[in-house]
């Protein structure tokens, strides 16, 4: 889940409050954060159970940890970061196959019904686009999510993932250079909506 | 027209994707109204609507209820481990790791000793400023030695507590009992200081004897189990053996050098289900035959346990059950997995590397509890 933007001072304040001891604040964090976990955990396993085994761990070590934490310049990414290393901690303990941190095919088969459909040309866009977004390499998929979606810098991205923020922006740009060529398919029935 | 720029400045302007993702089931007019009063192209913000929403993919469902119940039990479980984690940086200091040495070797017959020793300790008389040319028990139990450091264990609750000593020997520690031994344990002899009651379980090693040092009387073990009862307000103190042979004499009649030099260092001798009970009023040591031993819930007389193909959980329920120490593990991550051994006078810690290697899985003791973290198995 998205979330909701608030103050970057006061979440500074929440973050330090909480690193101080300060239950209230990592209630507050937490809860806030929640569903950015769960979320983003999803895009790796249909298995929720993992994903909450995942998140309690990740508030249980943060709480315990809490004196140790240095100050972060975005405690929305430090939480993404913190939670994807716990993720693949905990899927990896989980399956009796070594496991590849595939960012995975979950989205977008509900997708018709999640928001308002106004026409047919619409549902066909859509397909199309869900398409193009399955048939991407996962990184490039996790990427444009990460960026597009959490809104992540591409320097984060790039410490993310571990790779250069050059080639992060490369990846972007090739991944929408590739989409414009499926727009451009699709025009003539956006201008049939629009009329 | 220059799809390519407009689609893609839209897509990198995080206010315009807030607005979309803020706004995404509202109705065409809405759509079209605020399109036209930013000045954006139509078609290309419905083609941001259409990829900003797949790319969130799925709707999470998640009731707030259902996350704040989460966060708590999450903080619960952070502030159990935290306090136990306190309790053991305030009171004990836990032997590290890395001095789990592995005495395999050595050990043909593993001891357990209980010793119950006063509480006086509590009521701590200062005398810091009369340096004594032999350091007596209280000295060696109650300062602390700036020379040498040691590691103590207090147990002030009702649970048993675990300490695993350096050479693997075990000790079972009970309700308002302490434990300390120091850097040197384990270089010339084994000496540890005891307050209270305890159950030991010794890695036999002749070339190292075992000493457990309580106020008036001192016991000493080469390769045998036994029960020592010394509380400081009790008339009486009592070491009850187990297995193999124990030597008890009284700590005003020890000669420090008999304790390495000779295999008996004098007082009284006792095997297998005997007991030693010294009065405290009339310095006496009376011995005795054990007729009903008990030894924590130890119920046979080498505390040996059969198991085959016996599911984990219960393998750790009996062993928690025997010792009175609590295991923790996951019983949902361990579901499938079974053990199929006898183990039998191995100190507690040796058997617990033994049940974790056949499972693969790893055990530590904090805070007097073993926490087993394990994988599933097929």
């Amino acid at each position: 889940m998205r979330i909701k933007e608030i103050p970057p001072l006061q979440e500074q304040l929440l973050w330090n409050n909480f690193r101080a001891g300060d239950e209230m604040a990592f209630t507050q964090l937490s809860t806030r954060y929640y569903r950015m976990f769960r979320h983003y955990g999803e895009k790796f396993t249909t298995n929720s159970q993992i994903i909450e085994d995942a998140i309690q761990d990740l508030l249980v070590n943060l709480w315990v940890k809490r004196a140790s934490l240095t100050e972060v310049e975005s405690v929305k990414f430090y939480l993404l970061k913190a939670f994807r290393n716990q993720l693949f901690k905990t899927l990896r303990t989980f399956s009796t196959v070594p496991f590849e941190d595939n960012f995975q095919e979950n989205f977008s088969e509900a997708s018709s019904e999640m928001f308002f459909i106004e026409n047919e040309s619409q549902q066909e866009q859509q397909s199309k686009i869900s398409y193009f977004l399955k048939q991407l390499p996962d990184r490039q998929r996790e990427i444009l999510y990460l960026r597009f979606y959490q809104d992540l810098r591409v320097e984060e991205i790039a410490q993310l993932l571990q790779i250069k923020p050059q080639s992060v922006s490369n990846i972007i740009q090739r991944a929408l250079l590739n989409l414009r060529q499926h727009w451009e398919l699709l025009v003539p029935f956006i201008l049939l909506w629009l009329l | 027209m220059n799809t390519k720029k407009t689609f893609e400045a839209l897509l990198e302007d995080a206010s315009i994707r807030h607005w979309v993702y803020e706004n995404r089931n509202q109705p065409t007019h809405v759509w079209e109204e605020w399109a036209r009063v930013q000045g954006i192209e139509g078609v290309y913000l419905q083609q941001l609507r259409i990829f900003l929403s797949e790319l969130e993919g799925e709707p999470l469902v998640l009731d707030e209820n259902y996350i704040q119940a989460r966060v708590q039990s999450a903080l619960q479980k952070a502030k159990e481990i935290e306090s136990i984690k306190f309790y053991d940086s305030q009171i004990i200091e836990e032997s590290p790791k890395t001095f789990w040495r592995i005495v395999s070797d050595y050990w043909v017959v593993a001891a357990s000793i209980m010793v119950f020793v006063g509480l006086g300790y509590l009521v701590y008389t200062a005398k810091q400023n009369q340096p004594l040319p032999v350091v007596s028990f209280d000295q060696k139990l109650n300062l602390s030695h700036q020379e040498e450091s040691f590691v103590e264990t207090t147990n002030p609750n009702k649970r048993n507590k675990m300490v695993v000593l350096p050479d693997g020997s075990t000790v079972i520690l009970q309700k308002g009992s302490k434990l300390k031994y120091f850097d040197s344990y384990n270089t010339q002899n084994r000496e540890v200081y005891l307050s209270g009651e305890a159950f030991f379980e010794v890695v036999k090693n002749p070339q190292k004897p075992f000493l457990v040092f309580t106020k008036d009387i001192v016991t000493k073990v080469l390769g045998t189990s036994f029960t020592v009862k010394a509380f400081d307000d009790d008339k009486e103190v009592k070491v009850m053996v187990k297995t193999g042979k124990v030597n008890v004499i009284q700590q005003k009649n020890l000669n420090i050098k008999d304790i390495t030099e000779k295999t008996n260092i004098g007082g009284i001798s006792l095997t297998a289900n005997q007991q030693v009970t010294y009065q405290r009023e009339e310095h006496k040591l009376i011995k005795a035959e054990l007729n009903n031993p008990q030894f924590l819930s130890l119920n046979n007389n080498n505390q040996s346990f059969t198991f085959k193909s016996t599911p984990i959980s219960d393998v750790f329920i009996q062993l928690s059950q025997a010792y009175g120490i609590e295991i923790v593990f996951d019983e949902k991550v361990m579901s499938k997995c079974t053990f199929t051994a006898t183990l039998g006078t191995e100190p507690l810690d040796e058997k617990m590397k033994w049940i974790c290697a056949a499972i693969d899985a790893e055990y530590q003791v904090s805070g007097g509890r073993i926490f087993v973290e394990g994988r599933p198995c097929r």
